[in-house]
């Protein structure tokens, strides 16, 4: 058990302060997730006008440079960041646990031949 | 038949049909890059595998007229451009190379010391931090994606990511990848040892417990669920490489495991390096941005080392048995040459601490950070 604890409370301490942060100073995160939802719906439009919107929301992303566009690009970073530990965390724990019930059984198998012998 | 008529023939075929009269300055520039990598890969065997062909594939298109990267007269693609648009276009390549890579890889490091799964994904801390970096300079959100990745020191994963999000940086990207995994033993001591105290760099850690053949074979089917579940967009990847695993780690396949770390592997190496090279013409390549990823990439990577070490401090802080903070550096992938550099780093230090396989550890983990922070980009801008 003293194993896992440190650093699941290190993953949750991480996580917390990241996503603490995130709300704090990009408030536009939300908008920014909304936008995901948009990108979703887009593969039933034809692909030529696809491109093109894409192009011009690519030009006017950069030409914008506002506050909208930053809170959007460091939002992404944030919440992917967090998501690689997130997962690669979940990796961890379920590695841990399965680790965990293999050393069991490689116990209970020699006391089981040291009891026969 | 007059002289003068000879003289216009002459001149017709040697316009139309050779290459001496559409020489530019830019195409000489290319040979130079292109027998630069040569020269890295021959003489100083930096990745020689693949930039030898990479440095072919650079020199060969940057010849005037040469039916190689284009459509023929009648609309047919050319060798090289089938090799692309087949290989890495159609996203073939990279993933057969993970097929291999996975097929080669002992998890057994990594399973019997699970916290080393979160180095790994300290180690992508800069592959954000270059996303935001380069997004300064004019670069749009899939291009900073695409150069971003470079810090994962992953080549097949930087090829993968770029072929979606920006093709037209492929060569560029891949080249500054694989230039800089070539130099992660230049790049990565100096880091470390400049965030680490020598007491820190002394630091011996626990012998790894034993893992089962169960437990090994378990594991490939265990991550690619999880992956799948959490990240699917990168399946293709992490799919091919857990299924290459579970090939070595099952036992039962060991013909379709051979093949595929051995001769599989190095026939896709082939025309993934000479993909790549062809990617880069000279009107593509000496626009200012790919210097810009040439420079990124260097940030990125000693970010990424950064962030690796500085996961493992920080841990450090709540762990009661201490992890050596140089086996950090390995969080970046580029297996296993960065586990040698922490081995390396950490015996100039004490000759009888072996931290080999303990960085290995990290190591993969970095391998699989990389591809979820690809997946990540790709299930946002992809």
């Amino acid at each position: 058990m003293t194993a896992i604890k440190p650093s699941g409370i290190f993953l949750l301490a991480l996580f917390c302060s990241c996503a603490l942060l995130g709300s704090a100073f990009f408030p536009g995160s939300a908008s920014a997730l909304g936008e995901v939802g948009v990108y979703s719906v887009k593969s039933e439009i034809p692909s030529e006008v696809q491109e093109a919107a894409e192009t011009l929301q690519a030009k006017a992303e950069l030409q914008r440079g506002d506050e909208g566009f930053w809170s959007y690009a460091l939002s992404t970073l944030i919440i992917r960041f967090v998501g690689i530990f997130i997962v690669l965390g979940i990796i961890q724990v379920v590695m841990w646990i399965s680790g965990r019930f293999f050393q069991s059984l490689e116990k209970r198998k020699k006391t089981a031949e040291a009891q026969k012998a | 038949m007059t002289w003068e008529s000879f003289l216009e023939v002459l001149n017709q075929i040697l316009i139309t049909q050779t290459g001496i009269f559409h020489l530019t300055p830019k195409l000489f520039v290319m040979w130079a890059v292109g027998l630069l990598f040569i020269y890295l890969a021959v003489a100083k065997k930096y990745e020689p595998l693949l930039l030898l062909p990479i440095g072919f594939g650079i020199l060969a298109v940057n010849f005037p007229l040469v039916p190689l990267m284009g459509f023929n007269d009648d609309g047919n693609r050319q060798l090289f451009q089938i090799f692309y648009h087949y290989g890495v276009e159609w996203e073939v390549i990279p993933c057969v190379i993970f097929l291999g890579l996975g097929a080669m890889t002992d998890f057994g490091p990594l399973i019997s010391n699970p916290k080393t799964m979160v180095v790994g994904a300290g180690a992508q801390l800069g592959v954000f931090v270059t996303f935001i970096g380069v997004l300064f300079f004019g670069f749009t959100l899939k291009e900073a994606a695409s150069v971003g990745i470079i810090g994962g020191a992953d080549g097949p994963t930087t090829i993968y990511l770029t072929a979606k999000l920006a093709p037209h940086l492929l060569g560029a990207n891949a080249l500054a990848a694989y230039s800089y995994m070539a130099m992660v033993p230049l790049i990565q001591p100096p880091i470390v040892r400049l965030m680490t105290t020598k007491k820190q760099r002394l630091i011996r850690m626990k012998q790894l417990r034993p893992v089962s053949k169960l437990e090994k074979t378990i594991f490939p089917l265990s991550v690619f669920t999880i992956i799948a579940l959490l990240i699917p967009a990168v399946t293709p990847l992490m799919g091919m490489f857990m299924l290459g695993n579970f090939m070595r780690e099952s036992g039962v396949v060991e013909r379709l495991s051979n093949t595929a770390q051995g001769a599989l592997m190095n026939i896709v190496t082939i025309f993934l390096g000479i993909s790549v090279g062809a990617t880069m013409h000279a009107d593509k390549f000496l626009t200012p941005k790919p210097l810009l990823i040439f420079g990124f990439g260097l940030l990125d990577f000693a970010i990424c080392t950064m962030g690796g070490v500085l996961t493992v401090h920080i841990m450090n802080l709540f762990l009661k048995d201490k992890m050596n903070p140089i086996i950090g550096a390995a969080g970046v992938s580029a297996v296993p040459m960065a586990a040698r550099v922490a081995q390396i780093t950490g015996q100039q230090e004490d000759r009888h601490n072996f931290l080999l396989m303990h960085a290995i550890g990290p190591n993969l983990a970095g391998v699989i950070g990389s591809a979820a922070a690809a997946g990540m980009f790709i299930a946002m801008f992809g």
